[in-house]
């Protein structure tokens, strides 16, 4: 059976990217009041052949931990989820978005209610190239080099940027997070240059 | 030599399409035969010691000082301006030249962040003016980034420097990163480009490349016959010999139609993915390749003021001085 397996490795050291990422939005582009924080993961779609989701698991497991392309456990953290033949390109769970005030930590749900102002949207968008050929080369190189010939079917990978938009509702949070990802212009986006990358937006 | 380049500018005026201050009358009183007027001589020198070109500094830029003396070496001043500056500080130079290297790490993607820094918006005005601006592989790939290049709806981004595929005999034989010594075609009629004024049409010029990201690519329909009409493709990658074959290595990176450089439809704004501040001097060419330029290096061979002469790469910047220079004169008598 063929299983897509979701990787999501996470730098465990400052992630400098996000940083420089998020502090050119607000500084620079004018989404200061609006882009409250941005995360970023590295996404990787390994499509696999397995007995069963079991050993599609552990093969994940193995891949994460073993193959030495994916994951460095020295800077890295990883998440992994398993989807059946019906692809899911997010498996894991959302964390509780949690805003600091005064010293004090409160969730942003309870700080929402209290203020009633706009809410905080945590939005994922995926960026990944029309036409990978670093995914291709690792493919090959798992196939051959590392052996683990047919039962590597394909890779793919992305970059997952999370945004924390402040918006008044969802269609709001998503329009914003679609002029922050589409670059049109010297003004207008950033994440994906449309003439050799593409987006998905999950909200 | 001089003859060449007065011969070269009379036409350049003639036929240019590029907006900028000058009085053509006074210029083509000028004798075909060179400086044989002392006072004009001293008149450019008076000149070129007010002409200043800022050569833009980004974090991990790693090109600027090479690109300064690439720019002094052909009797203009280059100042390194940095970044971070008061953007309205750049209005007082007279050309701009966004140097190479892996600008904020190339973070998200090459040229992407340093394209959003508040000096690129007064550089834009700056070029819209008619002052020149020449971005050198990172600087090309901000270029890019910031909508100034192409340039066909002016700051709307058309294009993109992908990654390099490297294709053969029908198959991808190598990706990213590359550096080596490459041949770069002149596809225009040199006027067409302030970079390429004193360059002849089909003329075969060795530069070398050092990049991950330099295969121009768009999506947008009808972008690349649209270039072609313009003429605004001004260099392509080719053999020794000057013949345009898609393939690696004569194709270095995949880049679409062979595109090396292109200007924007002004012929002020030049993206350029070679390096010809690595090209400066003669002695910086290396004697292996295939060409008139390593044959000439040979010959120099031992002779210490001969490598110290011009390379190939030099006539970039010598056609930005004479831009410049064309300009000022105007300006002086104005």
């Amino acid at each position: 059976m063929i299983y897509d397996l979701d990787l999501l490795v996470k730098l465990k050291i400052p992630d400098v990217t996000a940083v420089t990422t998020k502090d050119t939005l607000q500084r620079r582009m004018g989404y200061k009041g609006v882009l409250k924080d941005l995360r970023r993961e590295d996404y990787w779609k390994i499509k696999v052949e397995a007995k069963n989701e079991k050993e599609a698991r552990r093969l994940g497991v193995e891949l994460a931990e073993k193959a030495n392309i994916f994951v460095n456990p020295n800077k890295h953290t990883y998440q992994l989820g398993v989807g059946g033949q019906r692809t899911e390109v997010i498996s894991h769970q959302s964390s509780v978005i949690s805003y600091q005030i005064s010293g004090r930590r409160e969730k942003g749900e309870d700080r929402r209610q209290r203020l009633g102002e706009d809410k905080l949207y945590p939005l994922r968008v995926l960026v990944s190239y029309l036409e990978d050929g670093t995914a291709d080369l690792i493919c090959d190189a798992l196939k051959n080099r590392l052996r683990y010939g047919k039962r590597i079917l394909e890779v793919q990978r992305g970059t997952i940027w999370t945004l924390i938009i402040k918006a008044k509702n969802k269609r709001v949070a998503r329009q914003i997070a679609r002029e922050i990802t589409l670059t049109k212009d010297r003004k207008k986006g950033l994440l994906a240059n449309p003439h050799f990358q593409k987006y998905q937006i999950y909200v | 030599m001089i003859d060449a380049y007065f011969s070269n500018l009379e036409n350049a005026i003639k036929n240019s399409p590029i907006v900028i201050r000058y009085d053509m009358q006074r210029f083509l009183s000028i004798p075909s035969e060179g400086y044989v007027n002392l006072n004009h001589r001293q008149k450019e020198k008076k000149m070129l010691k007010q002409i200043k070109i800022a050569v833009i500094q980004f974090p991990g830029s790693n090109c600027e000082f090479e690109t300064k003396r690439a720019v002094e070496s052909v009797g203009m001043k280059a100042q390194i301006f940095r970044w971070n500056r008061k953007a309205k500080e750049l209005r007082g130079y007279d050309g701009y030249i966004i140097g190479g290297g892996f600008s904020y790490q190339d973070r998200v993607r090459a040229g992407s962040i340093a394209a959003k820094e508040p000096i690129m918006e007064t550089i834009f005005q700056e070029a819209e003016k008619g002052k020149p601006l020449l971005g050198i592989c990172n600087g090309a790939q901000v270029l890019v980034e910031t909508g100034i290049i192409p340039g066909i709806n002016p700051g709307e981004v058309e294009m993109a420097l992908a990654p390099n595929k490297m294709e053969k005999e029908g198959r991808i034989i190598r990706r990213d990163y590359y550096c080596n010594w490459i041949n770069l075609r002149q596809e225009v009629e040199g006027r067409r480009c302030v970079f390429t004024l004193l360059l002849n049409k089909e003329e075969v010029l060795p530069i070398p490349i050092a990049h991950g990201e330099g295969r121009f690519v768009s999506r947008k329909e009808g972008l690349l016959k649209r270039l072609i009409k313009n003429n605004q493709i001004v260099l392509r990658y080719c053999t020794s010999l000057g013949e345009i074959k898609e393939e690696f290595p004569v194709n270095p990176n995949g880049s679409l139609y062979n595109i090396a450089g292109v200007c924007n439809p002004q012929g002020n704004v030049l993206a350029l993915m070679p390096h010809p501040e690595r090209a400066n001097w003669l002695r910086q060419v290396p004697s292996e390749i295939e060409g008139e330029w390593a044959k000439e290096k040979l010959r120099a061979w031992g002779k210490q003021g001969l490598m110290e002469g011009e390379g190939p790469g030099r006539k970039v910047f010598i056609s930005m001085k004479k831009y410049i220079l064309m300009a000022h004169s105007s300006w002086e008598e104005g």
